[in-house]
């Protein structure tokens, strides 16, 4: 159905799950919601790393999309606690984020996230990142 | 007899030459050693004077050098920001537009452009940083009609003003009349500042204030930005015009930013004649008062502005003189002005 997948990135058949989107930015969050709810999944979303962190202990996602660079509190502090607390370390955190250098990667796989992209968002690769771990937590 | 004697009185002549000649010996060797060791003092204190400048000159290259570093990685995140907006809408739109009405379409659109033009205005700030670097940056100097340049500025910056629950005050006084400067420069300044304030202010006030003032029997044009927001402490203060710097290195992860706008904005108005005084305090909000000679700037302060003999590390200059302000009731207080809504 899309015109831009590319052979390196087929995408991959998606998976009636639930997503919860920890982004600040207003365009970004709008965007990936559209996009992701359109490919089937359900779309939670979250503004800051705080309330990121409170949902995913009330709301039990699937899987966690989750920006750098938040308020009150950022998206590595929250990978942090999403990781420390029994209840929720087992749910996939997935760092997003237009930091985009090593330093950045390391530093969010070092605050315990599974996976990491950056932003502009490459939308298949993104959706291959999201399905693998997805498929791990099967 | 008479030869012992000689012989003892020779003797003891030669001996006290000996001594005295040694003492003599003695003395010049003493002075010799002093000057030496004087002289070696001085090269030491030269050496550590050396090593000293060395060390400010290596401390000042690595700090150059880590402020354009950190100025690539933000420029970097600046610039994709936008460009996941851009892409992400567009090629949303390829896939969608079958299923979307035209004012769906127009609504998507629109946000596309919104985040063109953003990337465009990081583009020109860097490119403007550049010209004023090789002194090239030139003021097309005219009348400006102060009242009606802050109207429209009112109007381009209210959205972001007020984004954050702020609420946004414009406050003109009466006499502000006109004033000689690049009004295209001095748009963009107050544009940045009140970005700025919005930036840093949540559920609160940014007030932009313009009044005329007598400064050393000289006509100026005062123009405040003043927030309510989060202030800043003292060394976020020192680096607040830095190029390239940002207040501190979680302000770019929480806030965003080049932190080539602040800097821009003091090349700006030093260019004019003026300079921005900064007043805040850590938690109570802070006031950027734009101040620039009604008559318009004397030519050589265009030049000495331009090029990069302009130190920013060291903002403080007689107009950025005061820090703190003392807080009345936990607000901001105001400058007096006689103004009118």
């Amino acid at each position: 159905m899309s015109t831009l997948d590319t052979a390196e990135y087929p995408v991959p058949e998606t998976t009636r799950a639930t997503v919860l989107l920890v982004e600040a930015n207003e365009l970004d969050r709008d965007m990936l919601t559209r996009r992701l709810q359109r490919r089937g999944y359900d779309v939670l979303t979250a503004l800051d790393g705080a309330s990121g962190v409170a949902m995913t202990a009330t709301h039990r996602p699937d899987i966690v999309l989750l920006d750098m660079g938040l308020p009150v509190m950022d998206g590595l502090e929250a990978t942090r606690r999403i990781k420390a607390h029994p209840d929720t370390k087992q749910v996939p955190v997935l760092v997003l984020t237009a930091h985009a250098l090593v330093h950045d990667r390391e530093r969010a796989f070092g605050a315990g996230c599974d996976d990491f992209d950056t932003k502009p968002v490459e939308f298949p690769r993104l959706l291959s990142k999201m399905e693998a771990l997805l498929d791990a937590r099967r | 007899m008479l030869f012992l004697a000689g012989a003892f009185v020779a003797s003891v002549a030669c001996f006290v030459w000996h001594r005295r000649r040694s003492a003599a010996l003695q003395e010049a060797w003493r002075a010799e050693s002093l000057a030496a060791q004087q002289a070696l003092d001085a090269t030491v204190k030269q050496l550590a004077t050396a090593r000293d400048s060395a060390t400010e000159a290596r401390e000042k290259a690595e700090a150059a050098s880590k402020a354009k570093s950190m100025f690539l990685a933000n420029m970097s995140h600046e610039l994709r920001t936008p460009l996941n907006a851009i892409i992400g809408y567009s090629e949303m739109l390829q896939e969608d537009a079958a299923d979307m009405t035209p004012d769906e379409i127009a609504a998507d659109l629109k946000k596309v452009t919104g985040a063109g033009k953003h990337l465009l205005s990081l583009i020109n700030d860097v490119l403007d940083f550049s010209k004023i670097e090789a002194g090239r940056m030139e003021l097309l100097l005219e009348p400006v009609d102060v009242a009606a340049l802050t109207r429209d500025v009112e109007g381009t910056a209210a959205p972001v003003v007020k984004k954050q629950g702020n609420q946004f005050v414009v406050d003109i006084a009466s006499d502000v009349g006109t004033m000689h400067a690049d009004s295209g420069k001095v748009r963009q300044v107050l544009l940045n500042l009140l970005s700025n304030a919005g930036k840093f202010t949540t559920n609160g006030t940014v007030t932009l204030r313009i009044t005329r003032t007598d400064r050393d029997g000289e006509d100026w044009i005062a123009l405040a930005v003043e927030d309510t927001g989060v202030g800043m402490s003292r060394e976020q203060f020192g680096r607040l015009f830095q190029a390239f710097a940002q207040a501190d290195a979680t302000t770019h992860r929480e806030h965003g930013g080049t932190g080539l706008g602040l800097a821009l904005c003091r090349r700006f108005c030093l260019m004019m004649g003026g300079d921005i005084e900064v007043e805040s305090k850590a938690g109570s909000g802070s006031v950027f008062t734009v101040m620039l000679p009604a008559r318009g700037p004397e030519p050589d302060s265009i030049d000495a502005a331009a090029g990069d003999e302009v130190d920013d590390a060291q903002p403080i200059s007689f107009h950025t003189r005061m820090f703190q302000i003392p807080t009345v009731n936990g607000m901001v207080p105001r400058p007096s002005a006689d103004s009118n809504t």
